[in-house]
Order: structure tokens, then C-alpha cells, then sequence
């Protein structure tokens, strides 16, 4: 009895399996069928499997910059919101590459805004935004550990003075130009940023349909999310007008 | 240089303005009965261009029905139309000429070609009662008792009178009514009569073209009617007043001469002298313009009131990303259309949009202003695919229905390909620079996609590295711990009394736990001697070595005043005890080295106690 059941299951569980494989897919070829499905102009079939690159590979700027094209090009409501969102992703990871940046700021405009600020040098921005918070994050942590260790060795080998204080205080100040790098950026930059998917939403006094309609943000606006929630409302900053107010979830997009 | 050329030929542009006239009439041939419309186009590149002067027309009455203008406002040059049309209305039989039309402004002059119209006789003859302009023909033949002077005198009517109406007394604001003037004459007239306008505070006015001549009877008189139009259109809300308007005109003083006689020319030039100018007026009339109300106003209503219609076209419905589109959007309809301001497209984004160009074509007829205004403007498809310009609505008020309403215009779908960059055209240029050997950008557009997923392995590291912030805590216990030794060293090294002293017990517990190890007795009290000895040398900062039991008694009571005796006694025990099993190991042993250990450090702990 034992030995039908399990020969049962082997019939059965062995194209189920074969399927499934069948069907899964690695990003790799999904990256590459995507290119194939924009390069045929079916935009709205590369959008999906970018976006399913992307949730695999999470840290690929080129996922999100090439999803943040394919909606882009779809240019149905919501899409240019969403597209801004992939590009700020894209952005934060791979800051130093000009086509993200390109891309990133022609979007924008078309949301009504702009990569850099309005009177703001562009060298000054570029080199302001140069490393990826990873990247700040990870030089800061390297010159403090390399202070600390020299800082141990200055303190048990006093012999060997003379010839630490040169490299530990060129790590000391490495150290601290980061961390004041990384503090300026995190000070200047928005809390929990998103991107508003939804022509001209709505944003309300409260958390709720019932209350007064505060103020309506464009599609495409970058907004900051500001830690109030409440069921499907989230509540948001929009630092340029200085407004607040609470708006559906649904309308919103994570950078 | 370049810039100075390019200056001066701006500069000189208005001085080669271009003026033009053109005069056109719709019929050539009319009968003395009908009507002749006579249009005067006068264009050029000026925002003000001037009046056409008409010349002497005397087989004519001439009555002005208003005129029209269009304005264009393309890459910055300005560029305007005005229509100015007429109404002839035949007084003699025969061929006559409308002469040159001649328009000037500064030493710029034009004028049009001549016209020749031949005015004929009416195809029938009019009954012998009616006006050789009335509009029904009656059968040849058939007599008629015609106005006569002996049937004027016999009839109440006077012999010429005038009314005022309006077709709605309480219009909405910017609502379009329609002033109908009627004068009434029963008399020839020696001349065309002059209408002076009613003044009209708080309206905007447009002359409406004359009505039909028609006939009527009053008070058993029967009268020729002249009607004279007019369209006001209530600027404000509340109680507004159409003034008095006045006709004057002259008239045989002694003799009336019959109008619809047969020898009305010889009757016209034998009254010489004797006439008289007669002046008639209107009565004022009030009307009471209503508010538009709030109630259901639309967003984006800029004051349009009347029944309008909208729609739009473009040029090609397939194009290339990049390419021109010209999309043209028509509203037209009755009403005041120059309350129609801008119209606004609706967001598009997937097109550029550029300025709108508006151009007003007004037409006028009896029933009042009609005509269309056309909107203009270029969108340049910024991406592929199937593309939808959509519905751009037009908000106006519809006075007969008393409600707003938006009308929009059909979307239309544009099929627009990948664009060849090089061979889009550039939509519009601003620039007057020569623009060889340079790059123009033609289109804006992005970029294209990447190529390889996985980041690089610097990224990858970083990411790791940034990661394992936790791991800061090793080298942060290295070099807090680094420092807590250093102070520890410093501090032995400053007082080494101090040091051995700290150091005692421990040193002592060290060899205490050697001694536990030993099996042998005198061994182990060997081991426990140098452990005492050892503590008290380090204890009072002494040598271990030459140490003795009266030495370190003398010692302890010395520098421990407070010392007990008591515990001097049993270090005097502990002492000589283990000098003994060490010395003597022949004799009988009862305490094992774990006795013997315990009880010197007994003797540790009490005398620690006693020295702290």
C-alpha cells in the first residue's frame, strides 16, 4: 500500500517539478529577455521582468535603470511615478553613472522638478552626491577601524610614535571627513523618500477618507515619508512647500 | 558682426510691413431690390492697421455691418487680418463702380481694384402700393392702392416714427442681446437717414448688419421699416441702461414725395429747397443683466457665454519620436467668442507641447456674433507606441439652458514610431544664429538600457564592508583595552611598593594552589613558606628572602599598629610549624599538604584583612 502511494506521488510530483523548474527563471535570463522584449517595443513585458530582476537582484542599479526606462516608455498614469522611483533606486546605488543621472533628472522634469536644485553649482551636487550611502558608509567604517587599530598601536608601541602619528592622523581626518560627509548628506537629504504614482493625489488632514483634502501632489513628486501610519495611510512631507498631511499607501512608491 | 547684421535686420523688419487691401463683392449684378455685400480685407504685419476710406458711392446707401479680426502671433512676428464688411443697399438703376479702396498707414499705402456692378431693374414689377425694395414681388398687373399723400392724410399714422426692442431684458453677463432698431417711414427721404448708437454703459458693443426693408401697416398707414442691429453683451451684473439712440434724416418740408412712385427721380430733384432735417429718438430701455451663478461652475471656465462647440484635428496620425504634429482645435459657436481667452491642453506626457496661436474669425449676421476661434499650436511625440492626444475640454456658460457645460474635444490616437534623431525636424526655432558646423540637439530623450546586471565586485565589497558596521567593536575594544593597559603599566611603573603590594595576595593564592598540588608534606611546606614569606616581603616591601619570623612580626606591629595579637600569634604558629615539617621530615606528620595549605591561607586572608 505504502509502495503505490509513493508511486503515486513520484507520477505525480515529477511533472509538477519538472514545470515549476521549467518556469523558474534567473535573473541573468530575465534581464535579457526584458532587453528583448524594450528593444521590440513591448514595453509593458519588459517592465515586468525588470521588476522581477530587480526583487531578485536588489542591489543591480542597472535593474532599476533599465525598469525606470521600460515604464517610462509605457507612459500610462502612474508609470512616470513609478519610473522616477526605479531611477532614484538606480541613483542611490550607482550615483557616479551619468546615464542614471541623465535619465533620473529627464524624468523629473517631467514631473515638474529637478535632479540638482535650482541655484546650485552642478559640480558642487555631482561631487556632493559622488558615493552611494553604501559606499560613505563603508569608507567611513574602513578609516575608523584603521584609526583605531593604529590609535592601539600608538598607544602600546610608544616606541613606534614617531612613526604612526603621520598615518593615524591622516585616518583621523579621513574618519571625520566622512562621518561629517555622511551626517550633511543624511541632514539634506529626505527621510524615507518616495515617489507619488497617482495623478494629482490626494493628501488629507487625517489619516482617512473622511477628512479635508489638505493639498494634491503630481504625479512624479518626490515626498518624504514622516513615520505616522495608520492602516492603509502613511503620512508625508513635502519638503519644498513645507507641507504635511497623510495620503493611501497606494499612491505612493518606495525609493 | 554676425550679431550686428542680425540686429539690423530686426530692426528694419516693421519698415517693410507689409500692407495689403483686397475689396470683393458677393454678387456683381443685383436688382435695385436686393442687397450688396461689399468685403474689405485689409491685412499686414502690424498689430493696428488702418480703416479703409471708401469712396464716393453715390447710387449707394452704405451701411457698415461691423468687422472682424484676426490676430497671429507666430516666432515673435505679429501678423493680423481685419474684415470690414458693408452692405449696399441700390438707390439708382444702372452700372456703377465701386473705385479703388485705398488704405495707409506711414508712407506704407494700398488700395484695391475697382468693381463694377450693374444694379437692374426688379424681374417684376411692384404693385403700385409697395416700395420697389420690398422683398415679395407682386404680380405683374395686378393694382394696388399705393401710400398715397391724400391716403397719408387720411390715416392717424405720422409720417415717420421709430422703435426700440431688445430680444432678452434679463440677460446673463456676457450673455449676447440683440437691439433691434425699427425706423418707420411713410415719406420719401432726401437722403440717407444717420444713425447715432444709444450709449451703453457697462456693454460691449458689436454693429450687427442692417435687417431686411420690409413694409408694415400702422394706423391704417402703411410704412417702409429700416431695421438697425446691434449686439451687447452685459459686462457686469444688475440694472444697466441702453440709451437713446437718434435718427436723423431729412425730408421734403412741403410735399411729400411718394417713395414708391414710378417718377420718383423727377419727383427727387424738383423739391429743391424746400426740406427739413427731422430727428427721431428711441426710448431708453433697462435691462437687468443676471450674475453667472457659482453653483456648478466648472474649473477652468475663463467668462465664455452662448452655445459653442469644440473640436480638434492634427495634421498625420503617424510620426516618427521627435517629429511635428500640428494640432489644431476649433471652438465655434454663437456668442461673444473674444471672451475666449486661452486654451489650456490637458497634461501630456508623453508629448511636448508648445505655445498656443489663437486666431479669431467673427462673423456677423442678424441673429447676432458667430464665427470660431482657432487654436494652433505643435506637439513633438516624445516616446513610441501608440500615443493618445486626449479629449481637451472648453468650459462656457449655455445661456438657453441656463447651466455651464464642457464640451471636449474627441482624443486622437497617433501612431508614432522610434525616431530617426538625425532626420526628426526640430519643431520650432528660436534661434536666428547660423547654426553650421555646430551640434543642435534635436530631441531630448533617454538613455538607453544597461547591459550587465550584477553589480561590481568594488560595489559588492562595499556593500559588505558597510555591512559589517558591527564589527567596529573589535577594533574599539583594542584600543579602549590598549589604553586601560597603558594606564595599568604607567601606574606599576610609578609605584612599584604599591605594585607588590596589590600584587601580595595574588602571588600568595598562586603558590597556596601549588602547595594543594603536592603530595609530599615537606615539600609542600616549602612551597607555602615562600608563598608567606613571599606575601609578607611584598605585603611590607621587603625581600622575601632574608625575611624572618621576628622581623616580620616587628614589621607588621610596626607599620599595622592595629594588627591583632592574636593573629601575629598564629603567624607565629603557621611559621614555625612549617619550618618544622620542612626541617624535620623524619617525624610522625598529621596535617596533609591540603591542611597545611588551607591553613596558610587562612592566615593570608586574616592578615589581609588586618593590612587593608
Amino acid at each position: 500500500m505504502n509502495l503505490l502511494r509513493l508511486s503515486l506521488l513520484l507520477l505525480f510530483a515529477s511533472p509538477l517539478a519538472a514545470a515549476d523548474a521549467a518556469r523558474r527563471i534567473t535573473p541573468e535570463e530575465a534581464f535579457k529577455e526584458a532587453s528583448s522584449h524594450f528593444q521590440s517595443s513591448n514595453f509593458e513585458g519588459a517592465a515586468k521582468l525588470y521588476a522581477k530582476t530587480a526583487a531578485l537582484v536588489p542591489d543591480s542599479a542597472s535593474a532599476h535603470y533599465n525598469l525606470g526606462n521600460a515604464l517610462l516608455r509605457i507612459a500610462t498614469p502612474g508609470s512616470l511615478g513609478r519610473a522616477i522611483a526605479s531611477y532614484g533606486r538606480a541613483f542611490r546605488l550607482a550615483p557616479r553613472n551619468a546615464d542614471i543621472r541623465h535619465n533620473l533628472d529627464f524624468a523629473l522634469k517631467r514631473a515638474g522638478e529637478e535632479l540638482i536644485p535650482a541655484g546650485t553649482p552642478p559640480a558642487l551636487w555631482i561631487a556632493f552626491h559622488i558615493l552611494s550611502p553604501t559606499e560613505l558608509t563603508a569608507l567611513h567604517h574602513l578609516f575608523l577601524w584603521s584609526a583605531l587599530l593604529l590609535g592601539t598601536l600608538w598607544v602600546v608601541r610608544p616606541e613606534w610614535r614617531d612613526q604612526l602619528w603621520t598615518p593615524l592622523a591622516v585616518f583621523c581626518g579621513l574618519w571625520l571627513s566622512t562621518a561629517t560627509w555622511w551626517g550633511a548628506r543624511t541632514a539634506l537629504s529626505m527621510t524615507d523618500p518616495a515617489v507619488v504614482v497617482r495623478m494629482n493625489a490626494e493628501v488629507r488632514s487625517g489619516p482617512g477618507g473622511t477628512f479635508s483634502v489638505g493639498f494634491k501632489v503630481p504625479e512624479g513628486r518626490r515626498v518624504s515619508r514622516m513615520g505616522g501610519r495608520k492602516g492603509k495611510w502613511v503620512q508625508i512631507g513635502v519638503p519644498k512647500e513645507g507641507l504635511k498631511g497623510w495620503i493611501d499607501t497606494d499612491a505612493l512608491e518606495p525609493i | 558682426m554676425r550679431a550686428l547684421l542680425f540686429i539690423l535686420v530686426f530692426a528694419v523688419s516693421p519698415a517693410s510691413a507689409i500692407l495689403k487691401v483686397d475689396a470683393r463683392v458677393n454678387r456683381n449684378a443685383i436688382a435695385i431690390n436686393e442687397q450688396l455685400v461689399l468685403k474689405v480685407t485689409v491685412s499686414g504685419d502690424m498689430s493696428k492697421l488702418p480703416a479703409p476710406k471708401l469712396p464716393s458711392l453715390p447710387r449707394f446707401n452704405v451701411h457698415n455691418a461691423g468687422r472682424s479680426t484676426n490676430f497671429s502671433f507666430t516666432n515673435g512676428r505679429i501678423s493680423s487680418t481685419v474684415q470690414y464688411t458693408f452692405v449696399l443697399v441700390p438707390r439708382l438703376i444702372g452700372k456703377s463702380v465701386i473705385g479703388p479702396i485705398a488704405v495707409s498707414i506711414g508712407r506704407e499705402r494700398a488700395q484695391s481694384q475697382p468693381i463694377q456692378v450693374t444694379i437692374l431693374r426688379p424681374e417684376m414689377r411692384p404693385p403700385a402700393t409697395s416700395q420697389p425694395s420690398t422683398k415679395k414681388p407682386r404680380p405683374v398687373g395686378k393694382k394696388k392702392q399705393r401710400p398715397s399723400q391724400q391716403q397719408a392724410k387720411q390715416s392717424n399714422g405720422p409720417d415717420m416714427f421709430v422703435t426700440a426692442k431688445l430680444d432678452k431684458q434679463k440677460p446673463f453677463v456676457n450673455e449676447q442681446t440683440i437691439l433691434t432698431v425699427r425706423f418707420h417711414t411713410a415719406v420719401r427721404l432726401l437722403g440717407n437717414a444717420e444713425w447715432t448708437e444709444p450709449e451703453t454703459k457697462g456693454m460691449l458693443t458689436e454693429d450687427l448688419p442692417p435687417g431686411k426693408h420690409s413694409e408694415r401697416n400702422y394706423k391704417g398707414r402703411r410704412y417702409l421699416v429700416s431695421e438697425i442691429k446691434m449686439a451687447l453683451f452685459p459686462l457686469q451684473p444688475g440694472k444697466l441702461e441702453v440709451g437713446q439712440s437718434t435718427i436723423k434724416t431729412r425730408v421734403a418740408k412741403n410735399r411729400a414725395v411718394d417713395p414708391f412712385a414710378a417718377d420718383f427721380f423727377q419727383q427727387f430733384f424738383s423739391q429743391g429747397l424746400g426740406s427739413e432735417i427731422r430727428a427721431l429718438k428711441t426710448r431708453a430701455i433697462q435691462l437687468a443683466a443676471r450674475r453667472l451663478p457659482e453653483k456648478g461652475k466648472p474649473p477652468g471656465f475663463g467668462g465664455a457665454v452662448g452655445k459653442f462647440k469644440i473640436g480638434a484635428i492634427v495634421d498625420r496620425t503617424k510620426a516618427k519620436v521627435g517629429d511635428a504634429l500640428n494640432l489644431t482645435v476649433t471652438i465655434e459657436g454663437k456668442g461673444n467668442l473674444k471672451s475666449i481667452g486661452d486654451l489650456e491642453l490637458p497634461e501630456m506626457t508623453e508629448f511636448r507641447a508648445y505655445e498656443m496661436v489663437g486666431s479669431l474669425n467673427q462673423a456677423k449676421d442678424a441673429n447676432g456674433v458667430q464665427g470660431s476661434k482657432v487654436f494652433k499650436t505643435v506637439l513633438t511625440p516624445k516616446v513610441s507606441g501608440k500615443l493618445s492626444i486626449p479629449g481637451i475640454p472648453f468650459a462656457f456658460f449655455d445661456s438657453a439652458r441656463g447651466k455651464y457645460r464642457i464640451v471636449k474635444t474627441k482624443p486622437i490616437e497617433v501612431q508614432v514610431e522610434a525616431g530617426q534623431i538625425a532626420a526628426a525636424p526640430a519643431p520650432m526655432t528660436f534661434s536666428a544664429q547660423p547654426s553650421g558646423g555646430q551640434i543642435t540637439t534635436v530631441t531630448e530623450d533617454i538613455r538607453y538600457l544597461h547591459e550587465t546586471l550584477r553589480p561590481s565586485n568594488a560595489a559588492r565589497w562595499a556593500a559588505l564592508v558597510a555591512s559589517a558596521g558591527t564589527l567596529t567593536v573589535l577594533p574599539a575594544f583594542l584600543f579602549f583595552g590598549s589604553i586601560g593597559w597603558s594606564f595599568y603599566r604607567d601606574r606599576q611603573r610609578q609605584d612599584p611598593a604599591g605594585a607588590r603590594r596589590r600584587g601580595a595576595h595574588g602571588n600568595a593564592k598562586k603558590r597556596i594552589r601549588s602547595a594543594r598540588s603536592k603530595s609530599d608534606s615537606p615539600e609542600a611546606a616549602g612551597e607555602l613558606t615562600e608563598a608567606l614569606s613571599g606575601y609578607l616581603g611584598d605585603r611590607l616591601n621587603r625581600s622575601a628572602s632574608g625575611l624572618t619570623l621576628k622581623d616580620a612580626q616587628g614589621a607588621l606591629k610596626l607599620n599595622h599598629p592595629d594588627i591583632a595579637d592574636g593573629h601575629l600569634e598564629q603567624l607565629g604558629r603557621v611559621w614555625r610549624e612549617l619550618e618544622r615539617i620542612r626541617f624535620a621530615p623524619d617525624q610522625q606528620l598529621d596535617a596533609t599538604p591540603g591542611d597545611l595549605a588551607q591553613s596558610v591561607d587562612d592566615l593570608i586572608k586574616v592578615l589581609e584583612s588586618d593590612l587593608t
